[in-house]
Parts: structure tokens; C-alpha cells; sequence
């Protein structure tokens, strides 16, 4: 029971067209770019795309949790779908940030030297950031604070993002919070 | 203001040898970084279960309906008479 065994079943939902796009985001997101944190499961983004939508704006993961369900992964904890052991959170993308995310997410190989290739997409660098600063918990906080200690960000393409979705006034706080200078 | 007399160590090298490690950390592959996850939570995953275990005690210490027997059903497994 492997992370990597995780992704590759994403991968799988994805080559198999349940989930149109996706993109790792969250923690396991940000390890791709600064050191390994615990974390205490996998947060997949998703397209809404052939989902049935409630009219009270529910998504409905049915074809999601079907296709696991064929691969034999039936249990669900409160944190997600068990899948090779680890908790997978599918959030269905809720906000143009979101939707810009998702398109602009990488492709990242997560196979080690001998293992069989296996290619996951993954968000940018500039957009965990981003998302982070809009989810706001202090935790994000800390990663923002990661990224930029360790150097991983590109400080312009972040800006472009921030100021595309109005997100200039976080940042500043988040600055003043983290006793930061303000790259900007 | 407290007034130091001591001659403290200058810890320095130890956080500027902890930010080189960040820094090698940051730089291993993704695969080689998953796997470090994994590691990382099977390590922790003991430490996770115990605290899990005090919450659970807490909470069915906090649920009992009678606080007043648990207890006095506690000092007599402590006493040895049952």
C-alpha cells in the first residue's frame, strides 16, 4: 500500500474517462515541489464534467465511486475513498482558480528508476500557492511559507495569478501575517 | 529586559544544516519524495493510533452515563478486588 499505487489508480480513473481531468493538488501537490510533509490523505481536483448536477449545486461522484468500487476499493472514511490504503479527497473544481488550476496543471512522472513509467498531473507550483493563500488555514499558510523559504515558486507567474483572481489583499495579509517583505 | 549573562551557544550551524537538508529534501524526485510519505506516515502511524485511543478514552469517559460508578468501578479494578 503505496502512494504511488494511489496515483496510479487516479491515473487509471482518468485513462479510463470517469474523471475527464484531474490534478493532484493539496499537500501531495506541493511535495513535487518542496520537501516531504505528513500529510494525511490525497486531494484529487476534478473537473465537473459528466456529473450529475443537483439543482442544489450537489455534484454527484456515483461514476467515481462505481469505477473504485470495480477495482474493489468500497471503503470510504470520513477523509475519502480508501484507495491502496491512502484517504483520496475528489473535489470538484469550485472557483475559476480552480478551473485555471486544472488546466494549467503539469504532467509529472511518479515512477521510480526500474518502475514502470507512470504519468500523473499534478498542479503548478504558482497554483498550490495560490490556492493555499485562498483556503487560508493556517497550514496553508505554513506551505505558502515553504515555498517560499525553499525557493519554489516563480514570483511573477505567481503575481499574474494572484492579480487575475483578486487575491492581492490575501497575499498582502498573509505577508504581514508571516512577518514577511512583500516580494511585490 | 532580561539581561543575559550566560554565554549561550550560537546555534547558527545547526539551523543553517537544517535548512541544507530542506533544501536536499526539496530536491529529490517526485516517486523518491512519495515514498519519503509513506515512510514518514507508517513512522508516525503509532504515535497517530495513541492519540486517537486517549481521545476515544476521553470521549466515552465524558459519554458515561453514571461518571460516578465508572470511577468507583475504576478504584476497584485498581484495588485489585475484581
Amino acid at each position: 500500500m503505496t502512494l504511488r499505487k494511489t496515483i496510479e489508480v487516479i491515473a487509471k480513473l482518468g485513462a479510463q474517462r470517469v474523471i475527464s481531468r484531474y490534478a493532484i493538488a493539496g499537500a501531495v501537490a506541493a511535495l513535487n515541489y518542496i520537501q516531504p510533509t505528513l500529510t494525511e490523505d490525497l486531494d484529487i481536483l476534478i473537473s465537473t464534467d459528466g456529473f450529475e448536477k443537483r439543482a442544489s449545486g450537489l455534484l454527484l461522484l456515483g461514476p467515481i465511486e462505481k469505477a473504485l468500487a470495480d477495482m474493489g476499493y468500497t471503503e470510504r472514511t470520513s477523509l475519502g475513498y480508501n484507495v491502496e490504503g491512502w484517504p483520496v479527497q475528489f473535489l470538484p473544481v469550485a472557483s475559476p482558480l480552480d478551473e485555471e488550476a486544472l488546466e494549467q496543471a503539469v504532467e509529472l512522472d511518479v515512477s521510480e528508476a526500474g518502475e514502470e513509467p507512470l504519468k500523473a498531473r499534478c498542479l503548478s507550483a504558482e497554483h498550490v500557492v495560490a490556492v493555499a493563500l485562498k483556503v487560508g488555514r493556517l497550514k496553508d499558510l505554513a506551505r505558502i511559507d515553504a515555498f517560499l523559504e525553499q525557493g519554489a515558486v516563480n514570483l511573477k507567474a505567481l503575481k499574474s495569478i494572484l492579480v487575475r483572481h483578486n487575491l492581492m489583499e490575501a497575499w498582502k495579509t498573509f505577508c504581514l501575517k508571516a512577518g514577511r517583505k512583500n516580494p511585490f | 529586559m532580561v539581561e543575559s549573562r550566560k554565554n549561550y551557544p550560537d546555534n547558527s550551524l545547526i539551523f543553517a544544516q537544517k535548512a541544507q537538508g530542506r533544501s536536499e529534501r526539496a530536491a529529490l524526485s517526485f516517486a523518491e519524495k512519495l515514498a519519503a510519505l509513506d515512510d514518514l506516515r507508517t513512522r508516525v502511524a503509532p504515535i497517530i493510533r495513541a492519540r486517537e485511543a486517549r481521545k476515544r478514552d476521553r470521549q466515552a469517559f465524558r459519554a458515561a452515563d453514571m461518571p460516578q460508578k465508572f470511577l468507583t468501578d475504576l478504584e476497584v479494578l485498581a484495588s485489585g478486588k475484581r
